[in-house]
């Protein structure tokens, strides 16, 4: 340890035995009422209604997206095929500046700039910026946005500091754009249960774009749709562009 | 998308990583009171966002990085508001011990810097894990360590060493 006291003065901080059972309880309350909501009565009908939308169209469509052989196959807006092919998250790229940087979390409204084809502003979509001081240009910039994490880099800057490896081996055209995408699967946690993670990444407007969205493995259809209608907004639409938004 | 966390869970994540929070929070926030919100807000969020976690590392720089939202938010609000913090007495007493001194030293640091320092200096990462945990350029950890240890220098003098 680089400065024992340092160390010392931050092990007096905790909360009194009380403050901590406050807090314990308040979580576990709030846990409590997040898991029991929806109501079933209140979402049942609804529900019934969905239940059977989607068994008509099961029954009247071929489905959306397609796994088979490892690949999962999408056709956005009904267009060009969207391929994702399996990759594993190793690595760090090269992640620093040759210059004096300086960062702020962007606004609503810098949000929508960016992404018009998101027009839902929750407290769940935040981004922030990484700016070049004094020219005030944004190099890169992250956040989530309905549900989805985005990473945007000046084109020739790597966008995340994780690498992707075994995944792009294909490229897929999108409104003409190249764009590579794969997904990866987390290790099963104690129930079981295992966590995927869809990817895609492709440039636009001189601004790498890197999406990904993680879920249930037992969503990765709904996931992989998801993000691949995203994918294709943004490209039908033209953004984002980083040079859109500067620090004020 | 993703299932909510069972309570076990919710409950294993919490007492794994409260104290973490807590600090992170308090330097932030300065007093219990505030920092009690804080913690809870940002657990609230882990709840609500059930965020995919590939770690336990992971969990934590995710945890660090919303309580650190949680803050400057809430830092932000009273700035709006023209509310001040009710700075915890310890950090307010000029007579009080080296450690907390140096702790109130800290916490007078620019925001920016105390996740970074927590991590360093507590937690003992090193720049380029920090820089892969708050997923910020590892130039700017570097950048912002070399900062808060200068201002720890001038206000600690002699008290401060790097080890």
């Amino acid at each position: 340890m680089k400065d024992e006291t340092i160390r010392e003065s931050w092990d007096r901080i905790r909360p009194d035995e009380a403050a901590d059972a406050r807090m314990h309880g308040a979580v576990m309350e709030y846990q409590h009422s997040h898991r029991g909501r929806p109501a079933v009565w209140k979402w049942a009908v609804p529900a019934l209604c969905l239940l059977l939308t989607a068994a008509i169209l099961l029954f009247t469509s071929t489905p959306r997206v397609q796994f088979k052989e490892n690949r999962y196959t999408v056709k956005p807006g009904g267009g060009n095929t969207l391929e994702y092919v399996t990759g594993e998250p190793a690595g760090s790229a090269k992640f620093a500046y040759d210059y004096e940087v300086n960062d702020r979390e962007l606004t609503a409204q810098e949000i929508l700039t960016l992404f018009p084809s998101f027009s839902r502003t929750s407290e769940e979509n935040y981004f922030s910026g990484v700016f070049k001081t004094g020219t005030g240009e944004m190099v890169r910039a992250e956040g989530r946005i309905d549900g989805i994490m985005f990473f945007l880099a000046q084109a020739g800057l790597a966008p995340s500091d994780c690498i992707i490896t075994g995944a792009p081996e294909r490229e897929n055209l999108i409104g003409g754009v190249p764009v590579k995408a794969g997904y990866a699967l987390f290790a099963a946690n104690s129930k079981g249960v295992r966590n995927t993670v869809f990817f895609a990444e492709f440039e636009i407007n001189r601004t790498t774009v890197y999406a990904e969205i993680a879920g249930n493995e037992k969503d990765s259809l709904q996931l992989c749709e998801k993000l691949s209608e995203a994918v294709y907004e943004m490209i039908r639409r033209n953004a984002p562009d980083i040079s859109a938004v500067r620090f004020e | 998308m993703l299932s909510p966390r069972s309570n076990n869970e919710v409950e294993a994540i919490y007492l794994r990583q409260r104290m973490t929070v807590y600090r992170v929070c308090f330097a932030y926030l300065k007093n219990p009171a505030d920092t009690e919100d804080a913690v809870q807000e940002t657990f609230f969020r882990l709840i609500r966002k059930v965020p995919a976690f590939a770690s336990e590392e992971h969990e934590k720089a995710w945890l660090i990085r919303t309580a650190a939202n949680v803050c400057k938010d809430e830092l932000k609000r009273r700035y709006r508001t023209h509310e001040s913090l009710d700075v915890h007495p310890e950090l307010q007493s000029e007579d009080g011990s080296r450690t907390s001194d140096v702790f109130r030293a800290v916490t007078e640091l620019p925001d920016k810097y105390k996740a970074v320092i927590y991590l360093y200096y507590y937690e003992g990462y090193d720049s380029a894990e920090i820089a892969r945990m708050l997923r910020k350029p590892k130039s700017t950890v570097r950048n912002y360590l070399h900062e808060a240890r200068k201002l720890l220098k001038k206000r600690l003098g002699e008290d401060f060493y790097e080890g």
